[in-house]
């Protein structure tokens, strides 16, 4: 299996000036998998069924996303299909843990199929981490989600990857009537962070509420496409993003609402801040709201640069320096991530910032 | 007078905007170890731009005068070297700082104004500071004012007051937006810091529910950007019967 | 009800006259229509030898893949050319008397005789016909002509030293057209320190049908000096498409100051491609004040490049698109000096069908340190068969600045109409106080006839629409 093509990714969906080169990002194409990586999984139950291959009924999804040539690519080959599904009213208590430790030279496919029955709720987090800062490897993820009537799923991804590590990672979701998803996204690692969500609010009372954590560090390119389309009445949508960039990070984020018509009463809401702590980084912004009906609210906020003078005089205020107050983001970003998930990965993540660090 | 029971000293300070703007002229302020003083005024007379220039904002400018505390002259530092010389300033509308959660915060900046202090202490008075605020646990674990109410930042100021410990506190409308309830929790907090016996606290403030619940040493007007008149705790009475229409006049002599 | 409203909002600008006296160019574009245009106009050899490699360009270069749908747009059925006999006078009474009568209509010589402008220039379709300047305006050394008049004269080689260096024909395809069979615009030069006082006002209007307007404005406030200039435009409807394509090149120089102010009426059949640049220097300031009410589709994007160090740019922008209208309408700034600062404020609304993008772009640059950058957009749906977009774009690469964006959408809030209902006022009172609200905060900074022009097609288009 080879693909020899540049498979075009991330695309805006609606597009813009080509000069600002936003309007899509290229995944290399020269790949192919090598041994398969299993993941550790914890907490299974006899709710929660497991299946080695995928969720037919999951392709669908692929509408989410029609100009993508990357997606569809990396399920047709995928050399790891996994079906998970929750049991309809199951309430899971113990998180779902997914976790990845990435050798040398891995390359692999996968793609992770989730189907909630109506009602359920559960936790499932995906880690993946390099078993050596140094290791090389290229990681390409799909994550697909159907969401039942008034189901509850936390979705969290950590991207714990050594410096040499490339990591692909594309969620699609459709949730119906009343279901309700968060996904929190855990950039802290890799080369290259390609990562996406596509979440359809198709019923009545749909939400979403997607938070994006990022440390851009060590020449990293960081690419992002978060698109929350809204058909469902009442369907409400959050999306935030909160990064941090230094050491030469390349970062571009795109984040569209898009009301589509009919979805009365809708509200969506976007966040991004950026804060920049050194010269030679590169900081694109690209949030969208595209509006096809009236009764809806949409909103959008985005700050980008260093700590702003007000911020700042509070921090000064308290006595903390300049210096002080710049470190204080990023432990507060590393804390955020470590309280996000189970304490075990807590040090595996302090690990790792003191890996980058050197 | 014994100098050395001297807290805060301020001399003929007048201070302007960064652009040049003349805000504040010739302020004189002196404030006794143990002492709390009221700082009152129309609205516009300038006293936020007090409490904030006290802790050197950027944005405005010290252009005659000095500030003396513990008989160290302070004119010329940061806001940062301000506070760690022991000023403090509750603000009046403390700004959301998405990205920084509240424990960090406070942790940072406490184990920089106090470095003995352990992760062990400071947990517990984060704790007790909480406790005797009324201000839930979960707010600690929230980004920086990200979701709270204007009651509930008070409170975080108050908390940080408490904590940090400073020499002087200016405490800049702390009691707007709190109910009667609250504002008895606010006294409790003032209390609290002051039991030493030496520190100073300068309080902004016209709400009679706050002052009446306090020991206050002096009281100062403040009406564009003078200070007219000083006196005991009568004068808040006379504010609130009264007004400020007798100290406008004062000001405007001042300035003719 | 609605209809007959519709039709009064347009009719102040929806009246054609015959073409008399008019020599036509066959429809097209081929190197040999570009020659005829320049010797008509017996230009200088350098502009023919600029329309030609510009021409060449536009036939290289590609529709843009991104932005409204203009695939109904055929150059080659657009008569590029399209000369009115008539000479420039700086007389009204020697303009032809149907021409004349357009203007006055529009209410330009009256603008003039009242003082209310200190020069005026009008173009009717490609050419100029008619432009003056106050005395004491031109006493204190400023230059108010037509562009093609001017390049014959003393200002040539400033001309040419400008001419299309802030706008390349390389830059995007219209603008390659534009460079090719640019005809007609003006010419403005203020020496330095000279503060115009009362505004400069060309109008452009455009009255044949499947014709192209493409008139090239340059302007240069030197050192210190300062100037308004209104832009005006319109023309009646006609059943074919009308192609607009002009280009604004404005240089503010060392601490001078310009106030660009745009009323742009097309006729809803226009496609209007205008290119509008400025590069500010240390110190300068530009302000763009842009209204777009009419066109079927419009491509408009004032570019404000801050090239020295506290320059300043700022834009305030209202776009109002009904039935049939695709207007995607914004701004670009260019930080690339240290202290730079801008200000995006604009306001769009969505009614009877229409569509209306706001599309932005921010750039800083790695030494723009210290510069701060703000937008803010708000979109106003009037029902639920419109549409609303914002695309905005921010490229920031130096760590010490600040950019803000803030972008807001949303329909008549039912809890206003409801507390000013309580208030005495019917729903389409309501409606109509509230949308004026919205508009307000631009359209007070428009020229004050246009402000009231705004408000009257808010008030016919709610009461049409809610009747």
């Amino acid at each position: 299996m080879n693909c020899q093509e540049n498979l075009i990714t991330n695309v805006l969906p609606v597009p813009t000036w080509n000069r600002f080169a936003v309007n899509n990002t290229v995944l290399k194409a020269s790949f192919s998998n090598k041994d398969a990586v299993f993941p550790h999984i914890t907490a299974l139950s006899s709710h929660v069924h497991l299946t080695s291959k995928k969720n037919e009924s999951a392709a669908k999804l692929f509408a989410l996303c029609p100009s993508d040539k990357a997606i569809a690519k990396i399920d047709a080959d995928c050399a790891i299909a996994r079906s998970i599904s929750i049991t309809k009213d199951a309430n899971l208590k113990e998180p779902l843990i997914i976790d990845f430790s990435l050798p040398d030279k891995t390359a692999q496919c996968e793609t992770f199929d989730i189907s909630l029955g109506e009602n359920s709720s559960c936790e499932i987090i995906f880690a993946y981490g390099s078993d050596n800062f140094s290791a090389k490897g290229d990681h390409r993820c799909l994550i697909r989600i159907l969401a039942a009537k008034g189901a509850k799923l936390k979705l969290k991804t950590l991207n714990a990857l050594g410096a040499s590590f490339s990591h692909y990672e594309a969620i699609l979701a459709s949730l119906d009537d009343n279901a309700a998803m968060s996904l929190q996204q855990m950039v802290l690692g890799g080369k290259e962070a390609l990562q996406s969500a596509y979440i359809e609010l198709k019923g009545t009372g749909a939400s979403s509420d997607i938070s994006v954590n990022y440390l851009g560090h060590s020449e990293q390119k960081i690419d992002f496409n978060h698109v929350t389309r809204h058909l469902g009445a009442k369907s409400k949508s959050q999306t935030v993003l909160n990064g941090i960039l230094q050491k030469g990070a390349k970062k571009t984020a795109r984040a569209t609402i898009d009301f589509v018509h009919g979805c009365k009463k809708a509200s969506g809401n976007e966040t991004e801040n950026v804060l920049l702590l050194d010269k030679n980084i590169v900081n694109k912004s690209v949030p969208l709201i595209l509006c096809d009906e009236d009764n809806v609210i949409g909103n959008h906020g985005t700050t980008i640069g260093s700590i702003d003078n007000q911020t700042l005089f509070y921090m000064l205020s308290r006595g903390l320096s300049q210096a002080e107050a710049n470190k204080l983001f990023l432990d507060s970003l590393i804390e955020k991530c470590q309280k996000s998930m189970p304490e075990s990965f807590s040090e595996r993540i302090e690990k790792l910032m003191g890996d980058y660090d050197e | 007078m014994n100098t050395s029971q001297t807290l805060l000293d301020i001399k003929n300070l007048s201070i302007a905007s960064a652009e040049g703007k003349p805000l504040l002229h010739e302020l004189n302020l002196k404030i006794e170890k143990g002492q709390t003083h009221v700082l009152m005024g129309p609205n516009g007379a300038g006293k936020s731009t007090f409490g904030s220039s006290l802790l050197a904002n950027p944005a405005y400018k010290v252009t005659a005068g000095k500030i003396i505390l513990n008989e160290r002259d302070i004119t010329n530092l940061a806001a940062d070297k301000r506070a760690q010389s022991g000023l403090f300033l509750s603000f009046q509308t403390p700004l959301a700082v998405p990205g920084v959660s509240v424990t960090s915060f406070l942790n940072a900046a406490a184990k920089n104004l106090h470095e003995d202090m352990t992760s062990r202490v400071l947990r517990k008075k984060i704790q007790e500071a909480a406790s005797l605020l009324h201000l839930p646990d979960e707010y600690l674990k929230r980004d920086l004012n990200v979701g709270f109410s204007g009651g509930e930042r008070k409170k975080l100021e108050m908390l940080q007051l408490l904590l940090l410990d400073p020499q002087v506190a200016i405490l800049d409308e702390t009691d707007s937006g709190l109910d009667v309830d609250a504002v008895k929790i606010l006294v409790k907090a003032i209390e609290n810091f002051r039991t030493s016996g030496d520190k100073g606290i300068i309080i902004i403030s016209h709400n009679m529910n706050l002052l009446n619940r306090l020991p206050i040493d002096k009281v100062h007007i403040l009406v564009k950007g003078r200070l007219v008149a000083e006196g005991d705790r009568t004068l808040i009475d006379e504010v609130d019967q009264n007004g400020f229409t007798r100290f406008e006049k004062l000001a405007g002599e001042k300035n003719g | 009800m609605a209809k007959a409203t519709a039709q009064k909002t347009k009719n102040i600008y929806d009246f054609k006259k015959d073409e008399n006296n008019v020599e036509k160019l066959q429809s097209g574009l081929t190197p040999d229509i570009v020659k005829e245009i320049s010797a008509k106009k017996g230009e200088p050899q350098w502009m023919l030898e600029h329309r030609l490699k510009s021409l060449s360009i536009y036939n290289e270069l590609k529709v843009p893949n991104w932005g409204p749908d203009i695939s109904k747009l055929d150059i080659d059925n657009i008569v590029t050319y399209v000369r009115s006999t008539a000479k420039m006078a700086d007389d009204w009474q020697n303009v032809p008397a149907d021409i004349r009568d357009t203007f006055e209509r529009l209410g330009i010589p009256e603008a003039e005789k009242n003082a209310a402008l200190s020069g005026v220039g009008a173009q009717y379709d490609s050419e100029l016909v008619y432009h003056n300047l106050q005395d004491s305006v031109a006493k204190q050394g400023v230059i108010y002509c037509g562009i093609e008049e001017a390049l014959k004269g003393p200002y040539a080689e400033m001309i040419k030293e400008h001419f299309m260096h802030l706008v390349p024909p390389s830059d995007h395809k219209f603008a390659a057209l534009h460079g090719a069979v640019w005809s007609g615009g003006s010419f403005v030069y203020v020496p330095p320190g000279v503060d115009v006082k009362v505004p400069l006002q060309s109008y452009f209007r455009l009255n044949s049908p499947g014709a192209g307007q493409f008139e090239h404005t340059l302007i240069i406030v030197d050192k210190n000096a300062s100037l308004h200039f209104i832009e005006g435009c319109s023309a009646p409807k006609y059943n074919v498409a009308n192609l607009h394509a002009g280009c604004v090149e404005l240089f503010v120089e060392e601490g001078a100051r310009l106030r660009y102010s745009t009323i742009e009426n097309w006729s809803k059949n226009m496609f209007n491609l205008n290119t509008k640049r400025a590069i500010v220097k240390e110190g300068g300031n530009i302000e763009w004040v842009s209204g777009s009410f009419g066109s079927h589709i419009s491509y408009l994007y004032p570019m404000s490049i801050l090239s020295g160090a506290h320059a300043k740019a700022e834009f305030t922008g209202i776009t109002f698109a009904g039935e049939g209208q695709d207007l995607d309408t914004g701004a670009k700034i260019v930080h690339s000096a240290p202290y730079t600062s801008s200000v995006i404020n604009t306001k769009s609304l969505s009614k009877a069908g229409g569509r209306s993008t706001f599309r932005s772009a921010i750039t800083v640059t790695a030494n723009a340190h210290q510069s701060k950058a703000s937008v803010s957009c708000q979109s106003l749906m009037l029902d639920d068969i419109s549409r609303s977009d914002t695309i905005p774009l921010m490229d920031v690469r130096c760590d010490d600045v600040n950019v803000g964006h803030e972008a807001s959408i949303g329909t008549i809030d039912d809890d206003t109409v409801f507390y000013l209902m309580s208030r005495g006022l019917s729903e389409t009172q309501a409606k109509t106080s509230i949308v004026n609200g919205f508009a307000n905060p631009v359209s007070k900074e428009l020229p004050l006839e246009y402000t009231m022009e705004m408000n009257n097609l808010i008030k016919l288009e709610m009461e049409g629409g809610l009747g």
